[in-house]
């Protein structure tokens, strides 16, 4: 047998010897207490601290030495304003509290549900939730019922949060089953966003305030525009957006009370023939019925118009400038009909078993409190990306002098007459966004009838949520 | 009282020295399997760590209703999950094309691999041919998701450069890549085989660089032209690099990141890049309660198809190795 020409004898037993001692070492480093060990939820009936005048933010719950938590919002609103609002905060709270907000990247939800059954997430907040998410959060215990939390804040407006909102339905959307989840941090208003020079160009002055109108308009403008290869209209493959909003121009309420949306309305059927209509004329087009990430061909003005987020309108404008692109709130059922359209409201939340959730909360609260310099870091930023301030004094601020952006002051008109979407429609959103397309688009190509695409998108939608035992 | 005799002294003497050198020359064996054991240590606990605990936590999981939004509710449930696949109309029209994806995928890869491959072994300058590698290896390593942005921006069917050169430059009909459900999968396994060729040029590469090159020259002699040197020696020389080749691409029977990133919120028209991959991360991270048993059942349905595939590839295209 050949030998190893180098003896390893005792560079082994130093090799062994230091192996065992790493290992070791590495065990007792990981069997060792955490660096950051989360505190426990601070209990629901602690004391309300002394009122705070609106625009301060929290006073500190921890004597000797400011205490630090960390929360934790998607990378987008981080650097909206979020983020300098954070700073205004700890600014504000030197010495008191210490906000630590990461910028977190899509798809943090399995890792957070997984941290939360650990009893090991390290964040206090989120100051984001999509509505269509909410349902979720809730019943997976993400969201945590705050109602003590926020009675518990010296946050000055928490005491009467209702009265702060632009309208009294804001605050309903917040609550589920008679517990306060949420905390807004913006209204979405659904609007049509238009090219007002290709409107111009057909010879109409403002868009028409019935469907059946707006459905001449777009004939009108696809003419004069057909130089240019025009497409009057887009629709967005995202239920909330075009279909969703269309909807609920002719039906207040369109879901039920298990929160799944009323596909077999009389009305839901008067929007899909209408569309059914447009595509059988060419005012919708293959190439304007778009997957939800790419709106190229608005971008390049291809299309006339679209509805849904105030972002669709204000993208336009950057490229085309304020004189060619306008917006406006959709056309409605009737005449004599008060303007209607989609809104949700998103909105920060507190995590289930997170460390110091009341720390959490009351970020939250300021940050996106009615008034005061740190709120002011984030609502006007809101007006500039999608959405809208929900606050009374928000609006007076920002909204109305927002003078790029007239049509979101128009919106505003139109939320005494909505139905903001509740929490409980997140329970059939992801099914319905999922099985509802094939069919609609079946029904659009001629191949089958509006009874069988709506018959056959409910049946695939009901199989869907009955999978849940929720 | 004996006494021992001078030879049963020694005896005894080499008894007690064989026996010494046999405890130390187990005390060596055992201390080099010791220090064997050391040395890969560290990759044994990695691969448990990567490997081996979520093989093992999947099929757990597999075997269960695992929903991931109700806390604490993971019931085994035996082979409801295959049950219910069985029953599932969705499940097998996701399949389905999965293996049309497969098929459009592995026949694309195989034939530009090879064509890359052979093109690039052809160029004799060493510098200009390793030019051709990179450039032929350079989508390997754009990110994914970059990647197919770029083809969803390429393949747009107003505004992409594929179209206004199939249309108005060439004069041809060109397809809605992404809006007509008929072009959604082979447009997936395109951008599929773009992203990955540079892979396969590399393997095939590697397989006709070893291949001596006395045979071309035998066979040029002998008459043959370049296509029957190609047929007759490149082609069954390079079985191994197919073996490889078609091993590495059975996993893509269970992908869904094409899916996801040109139809982010929906499976593309009627649904036609609703692949398996994709239903089974819908029902993971997207619909109701996030069931995770029933996707990972899917999973593993998938990965168990995929390794059957690489068996029978193996067996079909093994080559006898001398001795």
């Amino acid at each position: 047998m050949m030998r190893d020409p180098m003896p390893l004898k005792s560079s082994r037993r130093t090799f062994l010897g230091t192996s065992a001692g790493l290992l070791g070492a590495g065990l007792l480093a990981a069997c060792s207490a955490p660096a950051q060990p989360a505190a426990p939820a601070k209990p629901a009936e602690s004391k309300p601290a002394a009122a705070a005048p609106a625009a301060q933010p929290a006073a500190p719950a921890a004597a000797g030495g400011a205490k630090s938590i960390k929360t934790l919002v998607d990378q987008t609103w981080a650097e909206l304003g979020m983020n300098d609002a954070t700073a205004a905060y700890n600014e504000a709270m030197k010495g008191k509290v210490a906000v630590e907000l990461e910028a977190g990247a899509a798809g943090w939800e399995p890792k957070a549900l997984a941290m939360i059954k650990d009893k090991s997430i390290p964040w206090s907040a989120h100051g984001y939730a999509p509505f269509f998410n909410q349902y979720n959060y809730i019943k997976s215990g993400m969201a945590m019922p705050i109602d003590d939390l926020v009675k518990a804040s010296p946050v000055a407006w928490a005491r009467d949060m209702k009265s702060t909102y632009y309208a009294p339905n804001i605050d309903d959307v917040n609550r589920f089953e008679g517990k306060l989840y949420f905390i807004p941090m913006k209204l979405n208003i659904h609007l049509l966003g238009y090219r007002s020079d290709y409107l111009k160009k057909a010879g109409i002055d403002k868009i028409p305030d019935t469907w059946d109108d707006f459905e001449k308009a777009l004939g009108e403008v696809k003419k004069a525009n057909a130089a240019d290869g025009v497409i009057p209209f887009a629709m967005r493959k995202e239920f909330y957006r075009t279909l969703g909003t269309s909807y609920v121009t002719y039906k207040q309420q369109i879901w039920d009370d298990k929160g799944i949306f009323q596909l077999d309305a009389p009305e839901f059927y008067d929007t899909i023939n209408m569309y059914n209509r447009w595509f059988k004329n060419g005012l919708i087009t293959s190439d304007s019925f778009i997957p939800a990430g790419d709106i190229s061909i608005w971008e390049k003005g291809k299309v006339f118009a679209g509805i849904d987020s105030h972002s669709w309108i204000r993208t336009a404008k950057k490229v085309y400038g304020n004189d060619n692109v306008a917006g406006s709130l959709p056309p409605q059922a009737a005449k004599t009909d008060k303007p209607r359209t989609w809104m949700h409201v998103d909105s920060g939340f507190a995590f289930g078993r997170g460390p110091d959730v009341q720390a959490g909360v009351d970020w939250l609260l300021t940050i996106l409190g009615p008034d005061g310099e740190i709120a002011d870091k984030w609502w006007p930023k809101v007006i500039t990306f999608s959405g809208s301030p929900v606050h009374k004094t928000m609006f007076e601020k920002h909204v109305t002098k927002a003078t790029d952006y007239p049509e979101i002051a128009d919106s505003y008109k139109s939320i005494a007459n909505s139905t903001i979407m509740p929490v409980v429609v997140g329970a059939s959103y992801p099914a319905t966004q999922t099985k509802i397309w094939p069919w609609m688009e079946r029904f659009w190509a001629g191949e089958i009838g509006d009874k069988e695409a709506v018959t056959g998108a409910m049946k695939e939608i009901q199989e869907e949520i009955a999978k849940s035992v929720r | 009282m004996q006494t021992l005799s001078p030879s049963a002294g020694t005896s005894t003497t080499l008894r007690a020295e064989a026996a010494a050198n046999r405890a130390a020359r187990r005390r060596r064996i055992v201390g080099d399997a010791l220090m064997g054991y050391a040395f890969i240590l560290p990759a044994v606990g990695l691969y448990l760590l990567f490997q081996g605990y979520p093989i093992v936590r999947g099929l757990m999981i597999a075997f269960s209703d695992y929903r991931f939004l109700i806390p604490d509710h993971q019931p085994f449930n035996g082979v409801n999950n295959w049950f219910e696949m069985w029953r599932d109309a969705t499940f097998w029209a996701a399949m389905n094309r999965s293996f049309q994806y497969t098929g459009y995928y592995v026949v694309g890869l195989l034939v530009i691999g090879l064509l890359g491959a052979v093109l690039i072994s052809s160029i004799h300058g060493q510098k200009e041919s390793s030019v051709y590698r990179v450039i032929a290896y350079l989508p390997v390593v754009l990110p994914i998701a970059v990647a197919l942005l770029l083809w969803r921006q390429l393949l747009n069917n107003q505004f992409g450069y594929v179209n206004h050169l199939l249309r108005d430059v060439l004069g041809l009909p060109a397809p809605n890549w992404l809006g007509d459900a008929a072009w959604v999968i082979p447009t997936l396994a395109i951008a599929a085989v773009w992203k990955q060729m540079g892979q396969t040029i590399l393997l095939f590469l590697i397989g006709i660089y070893g291949i001596n090159r006395e045979l071309y020259e035998a066979a040029a002699i002998d008459g043959a032209g370049a296509l029957r040197r190609f047929l007759h020696i490149t082609l069954p020389l390079l079985r191994p690099s197919f073996v490889l080749v078609l091993v590495l691409s059975a996993g893509v029977l269970g992908t869904a990141e094409e899916s996801l990133i040109f139809f982010p919120n929906e499976n593309g028209p009627r649904a036609a890049a609703q692949i398996v991959g994709r239903y089974s991360y819908d029902v993971a991270f997207k619909l109701g309660d996030m069931r995770w048993g029933y996707a990972a059942a899917m999973s593993l349905t998938v990965g168990i198809i995929s390794m059957v595939a690489s068996a029978i590839v193996f067996r079909v295209l093994r080559s006898d190795r001398p001795d």
